[in-house]
């Protein structure tokens, strides 16, 4: 897989995300890839739940993150770096596409400007819940978390793994065939290597994204963790409800036989009078 | 020419029967005292919302309506399932429809049959 993206590995992550350039439209929610027009910014955006809540992460160099985290975000908010005190951003949100981002730093701007969607997420496959969001350790530790989010079109997934020796970032460009064998983006000299991350979905219901996890990832140390995770907070979903037709009756009829429930159809109590 | 006429009545009127219960020939009426039994199959084409919600409502004699919401797990079933005990003489009428986690629901059907005293005796309705 990486041989098909040699251009990814020394890059920042705009440079990757026009190698990843999708052919697809970006999609009309909010959660993507957005970068500024000279490449300076690039924003890992992704909200969650119906309370508007949303995580940015923000980088230049695939080595140096700023996180924000917004409790909510109706239309703009402020919020200090959670990897830096000193610094904060301001979103203001002026269309699903687009975004007034300011940083500042010690109360000196460090940028200003739009930042636009390049990437629309998530990925949508009919009938198969998404596995974007927040994932954690099914032990409930903190770390490793990982921010996961996936790409339209090209079915393509990006990994933050955030961990005490940092950030690091992993593009998987076509997440359906499976997870293995990812060499962090970016230009450290030893990289970090994710072995591996298997999913399984717990329930067959496609509105319920219980899923579980294996993570197996190598970080720059040299430290290795192989992890049981789980997505702990869902990004909001593309509507799973689109393209959605009407169930159908194909018959009914009171019959003649004492029957009995057939095909995951329930047996009412035959005590019941009418 | 009359044996011509009664026997495209007899036609039509199976033919009617034949699409009012869907294939169902044999009229069911139970009566008084038996077991309410419907039979039904329902789909979900699209998969998209992986259970279903299978309603049935149930008018009796009385004019007394119930309403029986049943999860079925599955985007489409067939099968056949007790409802209960006939509990009056007259005329019932069942209607089912179902609807998916999207809130779309299918077309209502309607059966109706009149129930007769022949079973045994009824007991007071709950």
């Amino acid at each position: 897989m990486r041989n098909s993206l040699p251009c990814l590995k020394y890059v920042p992550l705009l440079v990757v995300s026009f190698c990843l350039m999708l052919a697809g439209a970006a999609h009309a929610r909010q959660d993507g890839i957005y970068k500024n027009s000279t490449g300076l910014q690039n924003a890992y955006i992704q909200t969650y739940d119906e309370d508007g809540s949303m995580v940015a992460i923000l980088t230049s160099d695939l080595f140096n993150y700023k996180v924000f985290v917004l409790g909510s975000w109706p239309s703009s908010a402020s919020v200090t770096d959670a990897l830096n005190s000193k610094r904060t951003a301001t979103f203001s949100r002026t269309s699903d596409k687009n975004i007034t981002l300011q940083l500042r730093l010690n109360g000196s701007t460090e940028f200003s400007g739009n930042i636009s969607k390049a990437f629309g997420a998530p990925d949508e496959v009919v009938g198969v819940p998404t596995k974007d969001g927040i994932w954690g350790p099914v032990s409930g530790g903190s770390f490793p978390k990982m921010y996961y989010q996936t790409y339209q079109s090209t079915h393509s997934a990006l990994h933050l793994v955030q961990d005490t020796p940092g950030i690091f970032a992993f593009i998987d460009d076509n997440y359906e065939n499976g997870t293995e064998n990812l060499e962090e983006l970016g230009g450290r000299q030893k990289k970090a290597y994710i072995y591996s991350f298997e999913t399984y979905l717990q329930t067959k219901a496609a509105s319920e994204r219980n899923y579980t996890g294996y993570l197996d990832i190598r970080y720059p140390d040299g430290t290795r963790k192989q992890v049981n995770m789980e997505l702990k907070i869902p990004a909001i979903p593309i509507d799973e409800c689109a393209g959605n037709r009407n169930p159908t009756v194909d018959y009914f009829y009171v019959d003649n036989l004492s029957g009995y429930a057939e095909d995951g159809l329930k047996k009412l109590s035959k005590d019941t009078l009418y | 020419m009359r044996f011509g006429l009664v026997m495209l009545l007899c036609a039509a009127l199976l033919t009617l029967s034949s699409t009012s219960r869907a294939g169902s020939l044999i009229p069911a009426t139970p009566d008084v005292g038996d077991l309410l039994v419907i039979a039904v199959s329902y789909d979900d084409p699209d998969g998209l919302s992986d259970v279903v919600t299978l309603n049935i409502t149930i008018e009796n004699p009385l004019g007394q309506v119930f309403q029986l919401p049943i999860d079925a797990p599955l985007p489409s079933g067939t099968g056949t399932i007790q409802l209960g005990t006939v509990g009056y003489e007259g005329l019932y009428c069942l209607y089912a429809w179902v609807e998916d986690q999207c809130g779309a629901s299918s077309d209502t059907l309607v059966d109706c049959f009149t129930s007769g005293s022949s079973g045994p005796p009824s007991a007071m309705p709950h």
